[in-house]
């Protein structure tokens, strides 16, 4: 996965937030998921943007963190929200 | 007769003292002579549950995937009754089986059917939970089965606590409140079939804005008792489960319900000691608790 790929909510995903965690709910499966804080950021960040950079950037403004373990831990998430089939990342 | 705010007006004289008087949102007629055009109107159906010894059913013209305007339902007990009723009419429609009569016409009609034609009929959100009013606030107890709501109840009814519910509970929206209404003024604190209980001489009188959630916890008899708030997504993994019928067209809809009632009451975790000895001091210590809340 590269930094300029466009990551789009399923459209069968619902998403509220409660006490600042967001809870997903995938219509699909009927699962819900929930988001921890910097899950919900995340989430957030990709919402307002269109590339996983933007997001990146985003994140890197808001959070005192090392550009490398932002870009692994936002790539880590983002990839287990693709296999549950939340999002989709756009194909090469 | 007034059961979940809604006055009953029927044809057949049910053997339960439902005299009480509440606040009223709405009316509901039950009458024995089902129209032929709606019987004839049912085409399919599916086994819906089986509860209390019997096999239930849900019936209706098309593939069950949401409630319209005019649609024809039919609910039947296998061998008991059969209720029927037509999208967005408010007379529901009673057929007995070579079983039933007006004792379990008026269990079924009460504590099953109604909760399911008013949520289809979109007139409340129902969680499974026993509700009390604290100091005239409406509390509600949540736990997995056999986790102690009905026990718990039964306490605080004893203690003088108007019931508002013993199992399910009618929720809808007020003004930006979240709204408890009574259900019936009976409680069933052991288990039996077919049965609604013993009578509660106090029970809710109005619809008022829920004040708390407690999730009961058991756990050893000699640990103390704990009180903690629980938030995020914890507190909606905890009510999800005592959403009552989930059905799948209802789920987007309710996702945003309750998180809009999560964001706006308050959950908490108590942890209840497995000693019917020890109820009392759980009783003074959430009594105390729901005093405290902003």
């Amino acid at each position: 996965m590269n930094f300029n790929k466009k990551v789009t909510f399923a459209d069968t995903v619902f998403a509220q937030e409660v006490d600042g965690e967001m809870v997903l709910l995938d219509m699909n499966s009927e699962n819900y998921f929930g988001l921890d804080e910097v899950g919900t950021a995340i989430w957030q960040a990709m919402q307002e943007t269109e590339t996983l950079k933007e997001v990146f950037e985003v994140l890197l403004d808001q959070y005192d963190v090392e550009p490398e373990v932002l870009e692994k831990d936002l790539l880590g998430f983002v990839d287990k929200l693709a296999q549950s089939g939340l999002v989709e990342v756009e194909k090469n | 007769m007034t059961v979940y705010g809604s006055k009953i007006t029927s044809d057949i004289d049910f053997p339960l003292d439902l005299t009480h008087e509440t606040e009223i949102r709405y009316e509901v007629e039950l009458f024995s002579e089902v129209p032929d055009s709606v019987k004839d109107s049912i085409t399919c159906g599916f086994p819906l549950y089986w509860a209390h010894g019997r096999k239930v059913y849900l019936y209706s013209d098309r593939i069950f995937d949401g409630s319209e305007v005019g649609q024809p339902w039919c609910y039947e007990v296998k061998d008991v009754v059969r209720f029927y009723w037509v999208g967005e009419d408010r007379t529901i429609y009673y057929e007995l089986d070579e079983k039933g009569d007006a004792n379990l016409l008026s269990f079924w009609f009460i504590h099953l059917l109604l909760p399911l034609y008013m949520t289809l009929e979109n007139m409340y959100d129902f969680l499974h939970a026993g509700a009390v009013e604290v100091e005239g606030k409406p509390i509600l107890f949540i736990a997995p089965s056999m986790g102690g709501k009905s026990t718990m109840t039964d306490y605080f009814i004893k203690q003088g606590h108007p019931l508002i519910s013993d199992d399910k509970v009618p929720t809808f929206i007020a003004g930006g409140n979240f709204m408890a209404v009574g259900s019936h003024p009976y409680h069933r604190p052991y288990r039996k079939f077919e049965e609604l209980g013993y009578r509660v001489e106090r029970f809710t009188t109005d619809f008022k804005p829920i004040h708390a959630f407690y999730e009961l916890e058991g756990v050893e008899g000699d640990t103390d008792i704990t009180i903690e708030e629980i938030k995020g997504f914890a507190k909606f993994d905890a009510l999800l489960p005592n959403y009552l019928y989930m059905f799948s067209y209802l789920k987007p809809k309710r996702l945003k319900y309750l998180s809009s009632m999560l964001n706006g009451i308050k959950v908490f975790r108590v942890q209840v000691p497995w000693d019917m000895q020890r109820l009392g001091e759980v009783h003074d210590v959430i009594c105390e608790h729901s005093r405290g809340i902003d």
